[in-house]
């Protein structure tokens, strides 16, 4: 069994919204261990995004982190200073976002971002920042890389911008990547070759990716585990091919009929009826009942427990819990 | 699927540039040629840059061609009468006076360089200083008037090819004068029914206010009927005079150019002949006449509707800008429109701000078909919404389809979505068309080798062993401003040859319905 | 970037002139006949008619114009009506104290209200934070004659630690300095509160944005992120106010010029206004829009070096 990366128990997370307190994620837990990939999947409004803010400490100021622990490789990080975090952050985790072109500073050279992270954590000079950098700008398939170093943000495409914060945070090696839709804004065929890289980059460095999206393709690509959010809480989680062959909750289900499959010739849109509830609404029971084509009364009432099917497979559902008695 | 092949819209060599320095221009849509069909829904993927929301813009009008045509069947000449179907008609005899005069001149600087010619034969390469300098300098002079002539020739063609819009191969006849007079006829016969049809709709919207109010207009219903049969007589008329001009078709050709004598150019011209409106041709005001009939659905919901309007207003505004219906003929319209788009009346009073991302597509959507348009751009419409909520979108513009006959252009680069969602679909690439087929076909086999890396590239909802790393396509897309010579994919083309670089694959039919532009099915 | 810097040039030009012409035109909307400013009120019909003519006043408008123009590209102002002495000599000895003063209370703008606006954006909705921003509020709306009198009143007369008035001395010598700072504070109060208040919704704006969440990602110390990453792209709009503050602040020196008895160059202007001095008034003002104009200039051009998008364009 490698290493565990990072571990995640009973966390929640409330955001104030007009002065009351709203919990966003509720209660989840999880686990990651290098050279391994989680992917949580889910909708805009899940709390995928929360999650990773949570991890980072990097929540805004209507956020808090109410309840939970968070280790990474041992280490808890719910109720670090800032300056403490501030260590860990990059050197033991690193993060990517959704949007390339404006995460880089416009006014501050490739260079001096790329080095920056490796003078401060690692101690480097700048003369071994300078050339580390460059090696891994070579890493992530950037050529003339010495050129890049000496360039701002916005003359370089998306895709390169991407890369070069893959490389970014790559370069302090941290033992943790958390990637936040890093795809979703890039072309298809760039996606590809991003995917390749990060694939190519966690097998060589050891390190465990915790990916976030919302396209169930680029799961089934680039997941060894994945887990399904919905409204703040785990529905299913289980090894990709677990989840992609043998789909359990309502939801998961939902979700993949509703992908319209470049592959399959049969295919009818099926969406899922009603709307994803928003923060501030008040469920009971499982929060998915509303829009579930088997929701019962105890669904209503009870909030289902994530029980284990098969190894390794978690489902919170009450008719799941029924059909396996 | 519909079986009338009606075509709705004919795009003709269109191109867009846009101007960025003196002499560099930003190639964003590269002679597009294509047909869409009544009903269809007509899918359109490529990357980013490629050029097809800027195809989608020039096709409304929303930025001017640069050159190439777009003529809309949707609407007949007659309905709407456009004030440069008369300019062109009146040009008729001009195109072919230019025409002839630029030929003319092009006759002429052959002769010279026929002359030019002989004096350089006379001439050696070798020999003195002077003799080498001589033999440069004539080849130099030879060179550019070669290029003169080669420009008067083409020329000469576009005045025939802007003739052959309103004559087709009419152009080239010696009584072009008579064929003139007999267009003018019925140019002004069209324009006498469009003025009762005109009348027509006037009378009945009034029937239509009359009976939302619960009475029944006796004067409207009488004047209906009138205006109806006047504007049937006028079309028929329109219908004779211009059956005469066209009698006149294959006889007294002129030879302006060498090739007038050759039928197949004869039916080249006739091709060119616009039955429908041209759209570039259009005035400002006959272009938002036409408004109605071709509408836009944005992709963000968000930026398209004005935070300060509550929906209902917003669609409203629709009915302002276009028609004269009273408040409540208005919000009895739009009430209608929400439930159809599937929102609840209690909506109508709701700011933007407090629907999610997909009730605010529903109400783009209202707003866009508010008016019973022929024609729908959808540009990336469903980009920016969650899978289920897409499903659901996706849903409705198919109910929606189907109850009113409508014509989508859906612009995306989600190759899933336009799958199940397209009949028929063309990849771009750098502003080029690059394969063009029904949507199966394309994916049981597709042809084009960019089109084989945007599907591998996919990824799916399916477990593989491994992530597949076959067919990344390595390099970025290339600047638009200035493409690779030749086929513009050629510098990441797997199957690249020499030819690809230097010359540019033309647009071949392999199989009924799938075009493709490649060398590698010359 | 040589395009940017060549097209600024071309409008800096093409303002002057505009500039000179209103200036010029504005002698016709005045109801008083300068010739007989000149010649006195005592001058019969014929001699105000030689001083007109002796001034060139009957020539055609566009002449005079012409000749203006000429007059002032090789710096001659005029003469003063009242001393009858070259304006450009009389202005030579006053700009430099006017600038001295507007410079001062610049620097203190800078040093005070920018490390302010930081402050508030970064301990944004405390006590110190409204505090702060309520204070710059007053300070926007007290007029400077008000507290430049007050401020001379507490530390000049009353307390006696610093001259009531005068200025002979630039600010950065001894005497100099004590003469400059009760009137660049007095002032400079509506500048500090002008670059405290855009600096911070500057810092605000750029604090959430992408670039800063990157850095923190990195791990980049809250220090380090605010003034090397956060301060440089906030800086933009500051400099933008700098520019036109520093105009304001020469026109502004006016009225505390006239509180502290400085013998700038708004004293020069107040009273040719009260004489009805023509050709001073004209002069000073394009002299002082001038100086606007140079230094809006120099904003641009400095955008150059800062921007490095504005660099490649």
């Amino acid at each position: 069994m490698s290493d565990t990366v990072l571990e995640v128990k009973n966390l929640v997370t409330t955001f104030r919204i007009n002065k009351k307190e709203y919990p966003v994620i509720r209660d989840i837990s999880f686990e990651i261990h290098e050279n391994e990939t989680l992917c949580m999947v889910g909708e805009s409004g899940c709390g995928k995004s929360v999650t990773t803010l949570s991890v980072m400490g990097l929540l805004p100021e209507n956020g808090a982190v109410r309840s939970g622990s968070i280790k990474l490789c041992g280490e808890e990080l719910l109720g670090m200073s800032p300056r403490q975090l501030g260590q860990v952050r990059g050197k033991k985790m690193g993060m990517i976002f959704q949007e390339p072109m404006t995460s880089l500073n416009p006014l501050l050279t490739i260079g001096y971002q790329l080095t920056e992270g490796l003078r401060q954590h690692l101690g480097m000079s700048k003369a071994e920042a300078h050339a580390t950098a460059v090696s891994y700008l070579e890493k992530v398939g950037i050529a003339n890389a010495e050129e890049r170093m000496k360039q701002y943000p916005f003359q370089l495409s998306g895709g390169l911008r991407q890369r070069i914060m893959i490389a970014m945070m790559m370069s302090l090696q941290p033992r943790l990547l958390i990637a936040d839709e890093p795809t979703t804004a890039l072309d298809v065929t760039i996606q590809k070759q991003v995917l390749l890289l990060l694939n190519r980059l966690k097998q060589d460095m050891k390190t465990g990716i915790l990916f976030i999206t919302h396209d169930l393709g680029v799961v089934a690509q680039i997941a060894d585990r994945v887990i399904v959010l919905y409204s703040g809480s785990k529905v299913e989680e289980g090894a990709t091919r677990q989840i992609f062959e043998n789909p359990l909750h309502p939801y998961t289900n939902g979700l993949i009929a509703a992908v319209p499959n470049v592959d399959s010739d049969e295919f009818e849109i099926r969406p899922i009826p009603g709307t994803f509830p928003s923060i501030t609404e008040e469920i009971g029971g499982c929060r998915f009942h509303p829009r579930c084509p088997y929701a019962t009364e105890r669904c209503r009432q009870e909030v289902p427990q994530a029980l284990e099917y098969e190894p390794g497979h978690f489902v919170a559902c009450h008719k799941v819990e029924e059909e396996n008695k | 699927m519909s079986d009338q092949k009606q075509v709705l819209l004919e795009l003709n060599k269109l191109k867009k540039y846009f101007p960025v320095r003196k002499g560099v221009n930003l190639k964003a849509v590269e002679d597009i040629s294509l047909k869409i069909y009544e009903g269809e829904k007509f899918g359109v993927v490529g990357e980013s840059g490629c050029g097809k929301s800027t195809l989608g813009r020039v096709i409304l009008q929303l930025y001017p061609q640069t050159s190439g045509a777009c003529v809309y069947y949707g609407k007949s000449l007659e309905e709407v009468s456009p004030a440069y179907v008369a300019k062109e008609i009146a040009h008729l005899t001009q195109y072919q006076q230019k025409a002839k005069e630029f030929y003319q001149k092009s006759l002429e600087i052959d002769r010279k360089i026929a002359e030019l010619n002989t004096r350089l034969d006379a001439l050696s390469a070798q020999g003195t200083d002077r003799e080498v300098k001589a033999h440069w300098k004539l080849s130099k002079e030879i060179a550019e008037l070669e290029y003169r002539s080669h420009e008067l020739r083409k020329d000469a063609s576009r005045q025939l090819r802007e003739g052959s819009r309103t004559a087709g191969s009419l152009i080239l006849c010696e009584n072009i004068a008579e064929i003139q007079q007999l267009f003018q006829k019925a140019l002004e016969c069209s324009l006498k029914a469009r003025e009762a049809q005109e009348q027509y709709d006037r009378s009945d919207a009034r029937y239509g206010e009359a009976l939302v109010e619960g009475q029944a207009d006796a004067q409207a219903e009488k004047e209906l009927e009138e205006y109806g049969t006047q504007a049937a007589q006028y079309r028929a008329e329109a219908r004779k005079w211009r059956e005469q001009a066209f009698s006149f078709r294959g006889k007294n050709i002129q030879m302006i150019t060498e090739r007038c004598g050759d039928p197949e150019y004869w039916d080249k011209l006739d091709r060119n002949y616009e039955t429908g409106i041209n759209l570039g041709k259009l005035s400002p005001s006959e272009l938002r006449a036409l408004r109605r009939d071709m509408q836009m659905i944005f992709q963000d919901p968000a930026a398209s509707l004005d935070p300060r309007q509550s929906i209902g207003k917003a669609i409203e505004e629709v009915f302002d800008i276009h028609t004269d219906y009273g408040p409540q003929l208005k919000k009895e319209k739009t009430l209608e429109l929400l439930d159809r788009v599937g929102l609840k009346a209690e909506q109508y009073d709701s700011y933007p701000h407090q629907l999610s991302g997909g009730q605010k597509q529903r109400v783009g959507i209202a707003r866009a078909i508010a008016l019973n348009p022929k024609f729908v751009v959808l540009d990336e419409s469903v980009s920016a919404l969650d899978v289920s909520v897409q499903a659901q979108i996706l849903q409705l513009l198919d109910e929606l389809r189907d109850q009113q006959g409508l014509t989508y252009f859906f612009i995306t680069h989600n190759l899933g979505v336009v799958k199940h969602f397209c009949d028929r679909v063309m990849v771009m690439y750098l502003g080029n068309l690059c394969e063009l087929s029904p949507s199966h076909a394309l994916f049981d086999k597709p042809l084009h080798p960019y089109t084989r890396s945007l599907f591998d590239a996919v990824p799916r909802p399916a477990v593989r062993d491994g992530l597949d790393a076959s067919g990344v396509l390595e390099g970025e897309v290339p600047s638009a401003v200035n493409p690779p010579k030749g086929c513009p994919f050629h510098t990441r083309c797997p199957h690249c040859t020499d030819r690809c670089k230097t010359e540019k694959p033309a647009i071949r039919e392999v199989a009924p319905g799938h075009l493709v532009a490649c060398h590698l099915y010359d | 970037m040589k395009r940017y810097i060549a097209k600024r040039l071309a409008m800096v030009v093409l303002l002057l002139f505009g500039m000179s012409f209103i200036v010029f035109a504005s002698l016709y909307i005045t109801p008083r006949d300068p010739a007989q400013m000149v010649a006195g009120a005592a001058a019969t019909e014929a001699e105000i008619a030689n001083v007109r003519a002796s001034l060139g006043l009957d020539k055609p408008f566009l002449v005079q114009y012409g000749i203006y123009l000429k007059n002032l590209l090789t710096l001659d102002l005029g003469t003063s009506y009242a001393t009858r002495q070259p304006i450009i000599d009389e202005i030579a000895v006053r700009l430099p104290i006017t600038i001295n003063l507007a410079t001062a209370a610049i620097l203190i703008a800078v040093l005070v209200g920018i490390p302010l606006g930081i402050l508030t954006a970064l301990k944004r909705d405390t006590w110190l934070d409204n505090l702060l921003t309520t204070t710059s509020l007053f300070a926007i709306s007290i007029p400077n004659f008000w507290l430049g009198t007050m401020l001379m009143l507490i530390f000049a007369v009353k307390l006696k630690w610093l001259p009531t008035g005068g200025m002979t001395d630039f600010f950065w010598t001894p005497t100099g300095f004590r003469q400059a700072i009760l009137p660049a504070l007095a002032l400079s109060t509506s500048t500090i509160a002008s670059f405290m208040r855009i600096g911070r919704s500057a810092m605000l704006d750029v604090l959430q944005s992408d670039y800063i969440r990157t850095a923190k990602a990195k791990g980049i110390p809250q220090k380090k992120v605010v003034f090397v990453h956060a301060l440089r792209n906030a800086m933009i709009p500051l400099l933008t106010q700098f520019g036109t503050s520093f105009g304001g602040l020469l026109g502004g020196a006016i009225i505390t010029e006239q509180v502290f008895v400085i013998n700038g160059l708004g004293t020069y202007l107040i009273n040719a206004i009260n004489t009805v001095n023509y050709p001073v008034v004209q002069s000073t003002v394009l002299v002082i829009a001038t100086m606007f104009v140079l230094i809006n200039l120099a904003v641009d051009l400095i955008y150059c070096l800062v921007d490095p998008r504005v660099k490649y364009e």
